[in-house]
């Protein structure tokens, strides 16, 4: 059998044999970035001068040419410190615990990798600063101006600003942007926390104390603004009576003036009036044979035949 | 010598013969061997290129974002999808549903003698999470967020997701241990706006009346940032499930409520008397002023009366003076008397002896039916 002649009878298989080569050729010459990845092309230990953008790209076998990948989505990083806190002083002296988080992502990988090189050194690196510039900005401000009622005096959110500008000069150079950072913890060490209670406990009573005192005296106020209008009220409504029954009587002394006609039968109608009114039952009454009409057991029968003298 | 190179030709044709059979037992078993790796390579670049390529996305649960080599081309939130296979195309699925994040600001719970409380212990920073207020004050905190996915894009591009974007955030392992991803941005977020929202608020309004404010303060703080993220997340709802001062201070906080109470009832009788008094006083007023205007009436009623009266007797006590005070005195008497009980006529002779005359004396019996 021929050469050609073995090619055309096994054509399939090597058909076969070269679809398998060709996606291992493939594969060894060229590599993918996704959308969420920067990446740094070397030559020989070469880096590239720019960063290899998304998609199919061709390349050199290792170790002619390598790929390192940068994931540049954004990272959140809380350090070392993120569980227990860095213990620090404020302006006035006053002890703190305070973790903070930042959210970064490496926008230029050229810069990281000579600077850096892997994310893991990368945020060692980021650990220090935060820790670092934590110190130096939360020494500068004192504790009522990390925790206060007053918008004015609350200055946390100027910190935060502060730490971030120190924070992105020092992580520019290493192609890192820093967009955010925020407080993970602010605590009180724990030898100062027991006080803090006490503090509380007393305030509360305080507190306790003074609305007792606020109820009793409104209390108070309540009842004696009653009883005085009470007072008050009862008091202009007896003046007020007065005036009527000395009205009515004013009223009634009009008709006295037809008595001036006869002022005794006036005197002696009013005791007969009297007399109605005081004697009434479980009365007992003594009278003499001098009173009228008893006078008449003393008339003898002569005078009775004259009559009663005139 | 000839039989012999014969016998020589013959054994080594031989030997030639058994060399050849296993040779071609070889070839055919190599042959199978070939055949049915064929048979395997064929079936994968079927299925890889068929099956691989198919993804079915659950609608208002998920979507998927198919990146061709390693560009984004598209988002799929429904239905049946089918692109050719990796490397070619890479299918990255997310959850899309409603999902929950607790973040809790509490003491941890360590053992102690038995049936001792844990008042009085004070607070480890790195173990116990707590809040510090405006007035400095401490307090223990409970929070749910609901999220979720609503910018897949935005998420896949900005957010740092793990491997498998439907699993919990990853941990890291190396120098600097922890989890990443996006629920640990969450968390950082809400505890940065928890933190600053405290620290402006006073303990009491946080612990009662303004509890709605600030949960919203914090819900508002919380929204902006993740904004400003940019990372295809949205907050649907917080919940602020729990908010409680330090377990040794809790004694002292329901006294100020129970104070609270009390001077509301004190103000509260006292408003009732108050009520009460003003009733009172209403019905006196109107008594006293009742009192005197029927006074008045009754006088000058009477007055009039006695002054009509008068003049009528003194048309006739004109006229017979004598008889008319008479006449009237009697009238008067035989009235009076018939009221009184006990009526004694004494004589007013000189003499030793003394007459009484009881007059119009009640019979017993009379009395007896009248108290019967």
């Amino acid at each position: 059998m021929t050469t050609k002649n073995k090619f055309f009878t096994h054509w399939p298989t090597l058909l076969l044999g070269c679809i398998v080569a060709s996606f291992f050729l493939v594969a060894i010459f060229s590599f993918q970035i996704d959308e969420t990845e920067t990446a740094i092309v070397t030559t020989l230990g070469t880096p590239s001068e720019k960063p290899v953008e998304p998609g199919l790209h061709m390349r050199w076998p290792y170790p002619i040419q390598d790929v390192y990948r940068f994931d540049r989505r954004v990272r959140c990083f809380s350090g070392t410190v993120a569980k227990d806190g860095q213990e620090t002083s404020t302006r006035d002296n006053q002890n703190i615990i305070v973790s903070i988080f930042i959210n970064y992502r490496i926008t230029d990988a050229k810069k990281f990798y000579s600077s850096l090189v892997t994310i893991s050194k990368g945020e060692a690196q980021l650990n220090n600063w935060m820790r670092g510039v934590t110190l130096e900005v939360f020494g500068r401000y004192n504790f009522g101006q990390l925790v206060n009622v007053n918008p004015k005096k609350m200055c946390l959110t100027q910190i935060q600003n502060e730490i971030l500008k120190k924070l992105r000069a020092q992580a520019k150079p290493s192609g890192i942007e820093i967009s955010f950072v925020g407080i993970n913890s602010l605590n009180i060490p724990e030898s100062i926390s027991k006080s803090v209670f006490d503090r509380m406990i007393q305030e509360r009573k305080v507190e306790a104390e003074k609305f007792l005192a606020e109820g009793r005296s409104e209390a108070q106020r309540i009842v004696t603004e009653i009883n005085r209008k009470r007072d008050d009220e009862l008091a202009k409504a007896t003046a007020k009576a007065k005036e009527i029954r000395a009205q009515g009587d004013a009223d009634a002394a009009k008709y006295y003036a037809t008595y001036r006609k006869s002022p005794e039968l006036a005197a002696f109608l009013r005791k007969l009036d009297s007399l109605r009114t005081i004697m009434k039952s479980k009365t007992t009454l003594i009278l003499d044979t001098n009173s009228a009409p008893f006078d008449v057991f003393k008339m003898d029968a002569e005078k009775l035949k004259a009559g009663p003298r005139k | 010598m000839d039989k012999l190179s014969t016998t020589t030709d013959s054994r080594e044709q031989q030997q030639d013969s058994l060399y050849d059979a296993g040779l071609k037992s070889l070839v055919k078993s190599l042959q199978i061997v070939f055949i049915f790796l064929v048979i395997i390579i064929i079936g994968m670049l079927l299925r890889f290129l068929t099956l691989e390529g198919y993804f079915h996305v659950k609608k208002s649960q998920e979507a998927v974002i198919v990146l061709r080599f390693g560009k984004y081309v598209n988002t799929f939130d429904k239905g049946w999808h089918w692109f050719l296979p990796y490397p070619v195309h890479q299918f990255i699925r997310f959850k899309t549903n409603r999902q929950i994040l607790k973040v809790n600001f509490l003491p941890v719970r360590r053992p102690g003698p038995p049936g001792q409380p844990q008042q009085g212990r004070p607070l480890v920073p790195g173990q116990d999470y707590y809040l510090i207020t405006g007035g400095a004050n401490i307090i223990h905190t409970e929070w749910v967020i609901n999220y979720k996915i609503i910018d897949p894009k935005a998420y896949f591009e900005n957010t740092s997701w793990p491997k498998n974007p439907m699993d919990a955030d990853e941990i890291e392992k190396g120098d600097i241990p922890g989890t990443r991803g996006p629920q640990t941005m969450l968390r950082a977020f809400l505890h940065d706006a928890v933190i600053k929202v405290t620290g402006s608020m006073k303990v009491d309004a946080i612990l009662t009346q303004q509890k709605l404010v600030y949960k919203n303060k914090v819900l508002d703080v919380l929204s902006k940032n993740l904004k400003k993220m940019n990372c295809g997340i949205e907050i649907i709802d917080l919940d602020l499930n729990n908010v409680a001062p330090p377990v040794s201070t809790r004694g002292a906080f329901t006294a100020v409520t129970n104070a609270g109470t009390a001077a509301s009832a004190l103000i509260d009788k006292a408003k009732e008397y108050k009520v009460r008094e003003e009733n009172t006083v209403q019905t006196k007023v109107a008594q006293i002023n009742a009192d005197a205007t029927v006074y008045k009436t009754v006088v000058v009623s009477q007055s009039k009366a006695d002054s009509v009266y008068f003049d009528s007797i003194y048309k006739e006590y004109k006229k017979n003076p004598d008889t008319v005070l008479m006449a009237l005195y009697n009238n008067t008497l035989s009235e009076v008397l018939d009221k009184i009980d006990q009526k004694y006529i004494i004589g007013g002779s000189k003499s030793k002896q003394e007459v009484r005359i009881k007059i119009n004396p009640e019979l017993i019996k009379e009395k007896n039916q009248d108290l019967n």
